[in-house]
């Protein structure tokens, strides 16, 4: 059964993308990712051009965001206080991200500027947490490790604007989370992702949250930023389906609560190597994307003044 | 009884000159409104007319689609990746252009003639903004070759059937992401290298129905439309939600 796309401008399988949304929706409620850094990509590859696909992609991830931080609120693993405060710098840092990708789409780079994007963040990421978590893993394995502390401090907690973050126990420098809020807000207006593949881990090794709230709190904070990109890539440049979104979501928001189900009986050490993986496999697709010869070396695109 | 006659056998006789002076060529499409709606997969029409054999033989038809700026990049290595590196500006190409011809185009008429209708992709007028030095018909051939692959440039030669020499039709195929707007739909009738007749058929291609309202309300409520998406996104996700609790 097809259906066609009012902003997109072209007809798509509905199954399909019910199932790709279904698909990536999983992974959203297991990692408390949003999900986008895998979507965005496939949607571009079934021909959906990556302005669209971008904004739509946001859209979607506000859904599966909602439904998998509401599962996770309930059971308690949400930290409120330091949500917000990465929220504003997420604010901050999405409208930057839509303002250059506006500038990048001018210059006819933004989908290398992209796939960069994407090569870097997740090539880094990637293996610094697969190399962690299965340290990690392997401690845990021996008999009696030394009992460890609530969580190490660095340099960068004592930074000035200490707050109290009580469900995270932690006396840290705002000023730590609010930065982390700005990248992963240019990344996220960018890239069309929720950000989480960047804050899990800096929520993780930077800010030293206990892992059990950091997914419930990262997918809180994707839905606002996301929320922010939806609006301004829709006021701005009318790349947002919404047709295209509800197919997608309507997957999505099913995947994600199945994933969070699923996200409880995994141990933390166990989940952070499997989204390693992944991470890294999404990787080394684009970059043999970006280095092989292509198909056609000229692209044609509309031209407006 | 005379007059009878006579008028008669002149009305005969001038039947079938209104047809030789008046119209040698008539041609109509099976729709003059291409409505893309939810449900667009892409349209076949059909192209039908008659001719006056004794007037011409060969028939050609040009569909043009509403005229946009493009932008032609081209990608060349730098360091380990491919990036776009150049880009040409063409103005005022056709969005979709279609050409069909009852015989191969070299036996209808000569380059020159063909080439000053702007008929086939060697005759098509894509003018540059920019002034490229080196591969300039890379440029332009990468443009054609871009939009053939859409399946929004399409040349058939000798695709055009011509039945008793009378009638004649061709089926033409829209992709669903055929531009919207207005089309011209040009059928020629050749005589021996040379235009006898040229038929002008209107054709509008439209989005219609939901579809189009939330285009334009898109493009004109921009703000508000964003405000409505993220609210659909956010009742969606909490109703998904509230039904997994139930089950």
């Amino acid at each position: 059964m097809q259906i066609y796309l009012p902003i997109a401008e072209l007809s798509v399988n509905v199954f399909l993308f019910l199932s790709m949304g279904a698909g990536v929706g999983f992974l959203s409620g297991l990692f408390g990712v949003g999900g986008g850094f895998l979507m965005t990509p496939l949607l571009i590859f079934t021909g959906i051009s990556p302005a669209v696909a971008v904004g739509t992609e946001a859209n979607q991830i506000v859904a599966s965001s909602v439904s998998g931080a509401l599962a996770h609120w309930r059971r308690g693993n949400v930290d409120f206080k330091m949500g917000v405060v990465l929220i504003i710098g997420g604010f901050v840092g999405s409208s930057v991200g839509v303002l250059l990708f506006g500038f990048f789409r001018n210059l006819g780079q933004v989908d290398l500027v992209i796939k960069l994007c994407y090569v870097v963040f997740l090539g880094v990421i990637g293996l610094v947490m697969f190399v962690e978590s299965i340290g990690t893993m392997r401690r845990n394995g021996k008999r009696g490790g030394k009992p460890r502390k609530l969580h190490q401090h660095i340099w960068l907690h004592g930074l000035p604007f200490k707050m109290r973050f009580r469900r995270s126990k932690l006396y840290i420098s705002a000023l730590l989370p609010l930065g982390i809020g700005i990248i992963v807000g240019i990344l996220a207006a960018l890239m069309g992702v929720g950000g989480g593949f960047i804050m899990i881990p800096a929520m993780i090794y930077l800010l030293g949250m206990p892992t059990s709230v950091v997914i419930g709190t990262s997918l809180f904070q994707i839905i606002f930023v996301t929320a922010n990109v939806t609006f301004l890539q829709a006021w701005h440049h009318q790349t947002v389906d919404i047709v295209l979104a509800l197919l997608l979501l309507i997957g999505g928001v099913v995947g994600a609560q199945i994933g969070t189900r699923a996200s409880t009986m995994l141990q933390g050490e166990q989940l952070r190597t499997l989204l390693a993986v992944i991470v890294i496999a999404v990787c080394g697709k684009l970059v043999f994307d970006l280095v092989s010869v292509p198909t056609d070396l000229f692209s044609v695109a509309v031209g407006v003044r | 009884m005379f007059w009878r006659v006579s008028t008669t056998i002149l009305v005969i006789f001038l039947l079938p000159l209104r047809i030789v002076y008046g119209q040698p060529l008539v041609a109509d499409l099976s729709q003059h409104l291409i409505g893309v709606n939810a449900g667009f997969t892409g349209a076949e029409l059909l192209l039908f007319g008659a001719l006056d054999s004794s007037k011409g033989n060969d028939v050609v038809v040009v569909i043009r689609g509403p005229v946009s700026d493009r932008l032609v990049r081209k990608k060349s290595r730098v360091g380990f990746v491919w990036a776009n590196t150049k880009e040409v500006r063409f103005l005022e190409v056709p969005s979709f252009y279609y050409v069909a011809t009852s015989k191969p185009m070299a036996q209808i008429a000569s380059r020159k003639v063909l080439d000053s209708l702007q008929i086939g992709f060697s005759g098509l007028v894509l003018k540059q903004e920019t002034s490229v030095f080196a591969d300039r018909k890379g440029y332009r051939d990468g443009l054609i070759r871009n939009l053939r692959t859409d399946k929004l440039y399409h040349e058939g030669q000798g695709t055009i059937k011509i039945m008793k020499d009378k009638l004649f039709r061709v089926g033409v195929t829209f992709p669903s992401n055929v531009p919207t707007g207005t089309f011209s739909v040009t059928t020629y009738l050749f005589d021996q290298g040379r235009v006898v007749n040229v038929q002008v058929t209107p054709l509008e291609v439209s989005k219609v129905g939901m579809e189009a309202r939330l285009y334009e309300f898109a493009h004109k409520y921009s703000a508000l439309y964003g405000i409505g998406a993220i609210i659909v996104a956010l009742l969606s996700g909490w109703l998904a939600g509230a039904i997994f609790r139930k089950i």
